[in-house]
């Protein structure tokens, strides 16, 4: 059971200057989660006016977001415009905006900061997008662990019907809009959007088999847009500057600006919001380097279902193209970082054993792949691998590797074919001389001495 | 209509096939679990990935090909290595985690994953770590035991609950491997059509009470049939053992006019009422005991008793609608030459509740078989059981023969006193029932599963029951007994054997016209406008104060 006392928010993190503050803007601004310190940095003025009809048109909406190239920064990386543009015309159902906020990847923690820090500017841009697809409903979904989140940004929604921002009939302009919070029971699955549509109706969270897509056939059967916390809080700059302006602020062709998590053996660990497509050196800068002058020896660049990047990778720019051409994804732009003490057998055994604990049981792939792999790569930790069974886990890996109803399976398969392949050394050291170089390990059951 | 290519072979097919079905059309076979044509597509076995192209591009990996719909310049490949190398790594993942306990499995030999593994895999397991154990043998409901073991997770039982017995009473609880199917707490798998999720069940992970530990599926074999238990007549398949001449159970057949895939459970257990408490041997009353006597000296006894009433008021006649078409027809007949009874009557068993999906009120298979007879063959005031029994009852019946003994009341002190009324009571029976046991003669004849024939079922659809198993003891068709019968009365029946009895059936009666067991089938003739297609996915709701009959 999480305790009020344990979710103390976090401190803001402490952001170089050199970072562009467009999202993170009001972050570390005393009470920065409150409407009036949101007011006080000129919140809300955007959505009093599109609401009013003043500003622009729903559809100008859509296309300011289409011609900004907002990508979704939930992993997936689809761009959003497209995306809202997918909705039906001519379907009578009402439409919904859900928000992903399950943040389940492993090593990804952007987005509560946004909702802790400054979750006004997340409504807003909730708003303006509810606003641009015509949903009177929007639900937010967070993760069951996310119980200080949720209460803060329970808070926050409270304040701004409380002010008048949400309801019915929003400041007199006869458009109604209420945002929900829905506190999911903690599985990964639910990250996946049709697991998390699923979870919201009440089911157990599954994906759903695609098409129909959750565009056509969403919530409840209704044509819904999921979208991610970031993603939609994105849409307030570009709204607000321009998206020629906002698209300017990046680098190496990519637009805008990103949240950039870093975590791992570096000495900064942290948020930082850099221009999108900043490299990957750049981000290792902002966090101080690797952990006490070690040598680096792998990122994973975007929450752990990612393939590595190595060392020798380092200037690759982190936008969802470049880094594709570096065979890995961008995922949540949440890197971890392993330096030269880490063992990448314990390292993947430990993913492998999260995503077995994860897998929802719906698909054979996934349901009985993932367990194996898990088995098998603990077994080889602990000293017990055999000759075959260096060629075993390329093949499970491959086997589960697209033949499953959702990304679960890739995810746990694209990071073990990648370890697997980029430091098979270790793997066939482990085989071979039954030992880990990297020191001992808990071997479970963990003895518990009791008494003195 | 989209063309594609499948294996080289080029079909047509209506929009909306998906590719399990079309490959059927092509003459190619798409190994499966979780599909099921009745139900939703849940995609989730994995086991029909196909390979593919569209427009000449490469799908960029393996689809479910139940989940895929045909397209225009679509080309699939069911066997090349690469849909192969797909379904060895399903196979291997769904087998990591299964017992293998084949050897003591009721669904052993007609085990889809038996069949797929040896289609399509048939190599060692290359799982070199401990399997997961998980529920074993839980008594999931009264009629079915669950084996999580087993279980291959296609929730094809949670689809059939959920969308065709409308009542959600399974669900895939847990996540990973650790996945099982099992009932909200408290509650358990009861519903009136549970057991055709045993019938769903791809492997043996539900099986059915009835049938466990009983045979080995290899020597069953297979009896195309219809099931006696209402006048819905359900399509099924008898199975029996040709060694032992003993039904095992019974499963629906597939007849979309009728039943689609689906029986009650209650039908199931019709087969136990042919082989056990039956009649074997022919008994004739001496001095208040009941004697086994020889058919012939039995008939001889019954002609003896008979004889008197034949043509006077004293005498009634009852048939029973579980009977052939042809019986009823040579009963009538008889009615009409020999017996010339003035109370005629068709009894069978008093009618239930029925339901809203397969069960009607009706329980008797063939009372709509009789009515057409009867109407044919010019028989007016046809009685039915119940004032079969008041005239009984009444005393002004004094004999009283019985063909089958299916009566509205199975009350034994009831049938006792109203039966204690006459001189003379035969019956021919196939059951050690009530009737049997009260006789002054009773022939035993053959059980549903022993007799070939036609009923009509209660849309007017002619079909065909077919004998699985020779009669037991002494049993044999009604029709041979009554034609003993009619021969110790000194009538000589002019059909010499069943076929002739078919071909006059056809010729009197308007409802049989042109019909022979062959042209009737496995599947039955329609006669009549009348539509009984059960409930597809999305149809139809149960009641909300449906319960069972009693």
């Amino acid at each position: 059971m999480v305790t009020e006392t344990a979710t103390v928010p976090a401190p803001a993190p402490a952001l170089p200057v050199k970072t562009v503050r467009v999202v993170s803007r009001n972050w570390g601004k005393p009470n920065s989660h409150t409407l009036p310190s949101y007011r006080d940095s000129g919140g809300y003025k955007l959505w009093e006016k599109t609401v009013k009809g003043q500003g622009l048109k729903p559809q100008e909406l859509i296309d300011t977001v289409k011609a900004a190239g907002l990508r979704g920064m939930g992993g997936a990386g689809f761009p959003t415009g497209v995306k809202w543009g997918f909705l039906p015309k001519d379907n009578p159902k009402p439409r919904y905006l859900v928000v992903n906020g399950d943040e389940g990847e492993p090593g990804t923690f952007k987005d509560r900061y946004i909702m802790e820090l400054d979750p006004h500017m997340f409504i807003e841009g909730c708003m303006l997008s509810s606003y641009a697809i015509n949903a009177h409903v929007c639900y937010i979904y967070l993760r069951g662990e996310f119980l200080f989140q949720v209460k803060r940004m329970e808070a926050a929604i409270d304040e701004a019907r409380a002010a008048g921002l949400l309801g019915k009939n929003i400041l007199g302009s006869g458009f109604d809009l209420d945002i929900h919070v829905h506190r999911g029971a903690g599985a990964y699955i639910c990250g996946e959007e049709t697991g998390l549509i699923e979870s919201l109706e009440g089911k157990k969270g599954q994906p759903r088999l695609k098409p129909p897509f959750p565009a056509v056939v969403g919530v409840f059967g209704c044509p819904t847009i999921v979208n991610n916390v970031e993603t939609l809080t994105h849409v307030v700059p570009i709204v607000e500057m321009g998206a020629e302006k906002w698209k300017a602020l990046g680098k190496n062709g990519a637009p805008g600006t990103k949240l950039y998590g870093i975590s791992g053996h570096v000495n900064k660990p942290g948020v930082y919001e850099l221009p999108f497509g900043s490299t990957m050196r750049e981000l290792l800068e902002f966090a101080g380097g690797v952990r006490d002058g070690k040598k680096l020896k792998a990122i994973v660049p975007g929450g752990a279902s990612c393939p590595l990047l190595l060392p020798d990778q380092l200037d690759t720019p982190l936008d969802f193209d470049s880094i594709k051409k570096a065979g890995t994804m961008l995922g949540t732009a949440c890197a971890i970082v392993m330096d030269e003490s880490t063992c990448m057998v314990r390292a993947i055994a430990r993913l492998l054993k999260f995503y077995a604990h994860e897998s929802c049981g719906q698909c054979t792939p996934c349901r009985e792949g993932t367990h194996w792999l898990a088995k098998m790569l603990t077994r080889i930790e602990h000293g017990e691998g055999r000759e075959q069974d260096l060629t075993l886990i390329d093949e499970v890996a491959n086997n589960i590797m697209g033949n499953t109803i959702c990304a679960l399976g890739d995810a746990a398969a694209m990071p073990t074919i990648s370890y697997f392949k980029k430091f098979r050394h270790e793997f066939e050291e482990h085989v071979k001389t039954g030992k880990c170089r990297f020191g001992e390990h808990e071997v479970a059951p963990r003895q518990v001495t009791i008494g003195p | 209509m989209p063309t594609l290519k499948i294996d080289g072979v080029e079909i047509t097919v209506p929009p909306g096939t998906n590719l399990v079905e079309a490959a059927k059309v092509a003459g190619k076979d798409i190994p499966i679990f979780c599909y099921h044509s009745h139900l939703s597509i849940a995609a989730n076995c994995r086991m029909c990935l196909v390979h593919g192209s569209q427009n000449g591009r490469p799908w960029p990996k393996a689809m479910p090909a139940c989940q895929t719909l045909v397209a225009d310049n679509m080309e699939i490949d069911t066997c090349s290595e690469k849909t192969q190398a797909v379904r060895k790594g399903v196979l291997e993942f769904i087998l990591i985690n299964h017992p293998l306990d084949c050897p003591v499995c009721d669904k052993s030999g007609e085990c889809m994953l038996q069949d797929n593994f040896f289609e399509h895999s048939n190599r060692p397991s290359r799982f070199h770590e401990y399997k997961e154990q998980k529920l074993k043998t839980y008594d999931i409901g009264p009629q079915i035991i669950y084996d999580g073991e087993r279980c291959i997770n296609c929730t094809r039982c949670v689809r059939f609950m959920d969308e065709i017995a409308l009542d959600n009473q399974l669900a895939q609880i847990n996540r990973g491997d650790r996945s099982v199917i099992a009932c909200a707490e408290g509650k358990q798998l009861d519903h009136p059509y549970a057991m055709n999720t045993v019938d769903l069940c791809p492997v043996g992970a539900l099986l059915g009470k009835d049938f466990r530990f009983q045979k080995r599926a290899w020597f069953l074999q297979h009896t195309d049939s219809v099931c006696p238990g209402c006048a819905r007549g359900c399509n099924v398949v008898i199975d029996s053992a040709r060694l032992e001449n003993e039904v095992y159970r019974i499963k629906p057949r597939d007849n979309a006019a009728v039943n689609g895939p689906w029986m009650c459970d209650d039908g199931r257990w019709t087969y136990h009422q042919a082989r056990e408490r039956r009649l074997t041997q022919a008994t004739v009353r001496q001095d208040g005991e009941h004697k086994a006597v020889a058919v012939d000296v039995a008939l001889r006894q019954a002609a003896t008793l008979v004889r008197l009433h034949l043509g006077k008021p004293t005498l009634a006649v009852a048939v029973s609608p579980h009977l052939t078409s042809e019986d009823l027809y040579l009963a009538a007949s008889l009615q009409k030459q020999l017996f010339r009874a003035s109370t005629y009557a068709v009894t069978g068993h008093a009618p239930w509740k029925g339901d809203n999906f397969l069960k009607v009120s009706d329980r008797n298979p063939n009372r709509r078989g009789a009515a057409a007879i009867h109407d044919a063959l010019g028989l007016k005031d046809v009685l039915d059981g119940n004032a079969l029994l008041t005239a009984v009852e009444s005393g002004k019946v004094k004999a009283l023969v019985l063909i089958g003994t299916e009566l509205p009341s199975a009350d034994f002190d009831r049938l006792k006193a109203a039966f204690s009324k006459l001189d003379a009571l035969v019956v021919l029976a196939s059951e050690k029932d009530a009737a049997a046991q009260l006789a002054d003669v009773a022939i035993p004849v053959a059980a549903f599963t022993e007799m070939e024939g036609l009923w009509v079922n209660a849309f007017g659809r002619v079909q065909r029951v077919r004998a699985c198993v020779p009669p037991k003891g002494d049993a044999q068709p009604a029709w041979k007994a009554l034609r003993g019968l009619a021969r110790q009365l000194d009538v000589n029946v002019r059909q010499a054997d069943h076929r002739d009895l078919v071909v006059d059936l056809a010729r009197e009666v308007p409802l049989f016209n042109n019909l022979t067991h062959e042209s009737v089938g496995a599947f039955g003739v329609a006669r009549g406008a009348e539509t009984s297609a059960p409930r597809k996915v999305g149809e139809g709701k149960l009641p909300e104060d449906f319960t069972l009959p009693a």
